[in-house]
């Protein structure tokens, strides 16, 4: 059963009263080494949560995978970040739940990307909820993430992974900047996609 | 300056039961696609995507999914299409619901990757990431249910939306 789009995908109509927004929008053209939000208690009275969307990759070499962190308000003090993950391997059955904090040096981890190991063209992606950053409390937030790498003859379960991860920053400081980072290697590389999204309270 | 976003571009409710469904003509208007999926099935059916009528073995996927008993993980790759359910299928009777989030679908410097979540209430819940080797801009998707042998029950909606 076929359906053609009409109307409405091509006239541009958005979501009633435009309670969801897009930010800002990062797509690298050359390598980088890190992505930074800035400035993001301009929002504070617009927005009551904020979403990241990705599409990355790094330029590590020997693994197919990365690890992505976050960090808040430049907050790289050891112990402020706590995580837990769910991660899937795929055929070789591997999953695991990380039961304890995650603080990795001062940031946290929230979820694996692909790297230059894999063929051109093989990207990770994932969506972070980032939930009342602007509230008086410690900011919680999650992360749904994914790839599969197929064609490299690395470890298979670097090759694969699914996780839903949830992270916690012990501040009850407002978020006025997010930065994501790559735990392996040096750069995000080119085409790489981060955007920033608002979440109104109400329309 | 903030832009809304998340806009309608579809949205189905099915009048009879169809073993698959397919929308097509997809301006590149958007970044990234997020496809809602709610209803019931005439049996035990998986949804199933394939992307501008590609139907080789360029599809890989990884699932992590839970029974209510056990967690387990799965994925296959070189296959002619992406699941988007594992154990969250549809199935007769009771709902379920599949959240569907295709990255970058426009894009065409990267192969197209999409998320899912997926709930049936009887037969489990599904994390899962798959990955269409192709960098064409995705002007077409094709949901296919169970490949084709069962259908997806009147009544079940689609809905898709662009987000920039």
């Amino acid at each position: 059963m076929p359906f053609g789009l009409g109307f409405f995908a091509t006239a541009g109509v958005s979501a009633a009263g435009g309670s969801y927004e897009l930010i800002t929008s990062t797509i690298l053209t050359g390598s980088q080494s890190s992505v930074t939000f800035s400035n993001l208690g301009d929002y504070s009275s617009t927005y009551q949560h904020l979403q990241i969307r990705y599409v990355a990759r790094t330029d590590r070499g020997t693994y197919a995978d990365d690890a992505m962190t976050m960090t808040f308000n430049n907050d790289t003090t050891s112990g402020n970040y706590k995580s837990h993950v769910l991660s899937g391997g795929g055929s070789s059955g591997f999953i695991s739940g990380v039961s304890s904090d995650d603080d990795w040096f001062g940031t946290t981890a929230i979820g694996n990307i692909t790297t230059n190991v894999a063929s051109s063209g093989i990207f990770g992606s994932g969506v972070i909820d980032i939930f009342d950053p602007y509230e008086n409390k410690n900011t919680t937030s999650r992360n749904l993430s994914g790839f599969h790498v197929s064609d490299t003859a690395i470890a298979s379960y670097a090759a694969v992974r699914i996780q839903l991860s949830s992270h916690l920053w012990m501040n009850t400081n407002a978020v006025s900047s997010i930065t994501l980072d790559q735990g392996g290697g040096s750069n995000f590389v080119q085409y790489s996609r981060f955007s920033l999204y608002g979440l109104k309270a109400s329309a | 300056m903030p832009t809304p976003t998340w806009t309608p571009m579809a949205n189905i409710t099915l009048g009879s039961a169809a073993s698959s469904v397919t929308f097509s003509n997809i301006p590149n208007t958007y970044r990234d696609l997020i496809l809602i999926v709610e209803g019931t099935a005439t049996g035990n059916a998986n949804i199933n995507l394939q992307f501008n009528g590609d139907t080789n073995a360029n599809y890989s996927w990884i699932a992590m999914s839970g029974d209510g008993s056990a967690g387990s993980s799965f994925g296959q790759s070189g296959i002619t299409n992406a699941p988007a359910t594992r154990f969250g299928y549809f199935v007769t009777g009771n709902r379920s619901n599949s959240i569907i989030q295709i990255m970058d679908y426009s894009a065409t410097d990267k192969h197209k990757v999409f998320l899912s979540r997926s709930n049936n209430v009887t037969s489990g819940t599904d994390a899962q990431a798959a990955r269409w080797a192709n960098t064409a801009a995705i002007y077409s998707i094709r949901l296919i249910f169970q490949s084709g042998s069962l259908s997806i029950a009147s009544g079940s909606t689609f809905s898709l939306y662009g987000v920039l």
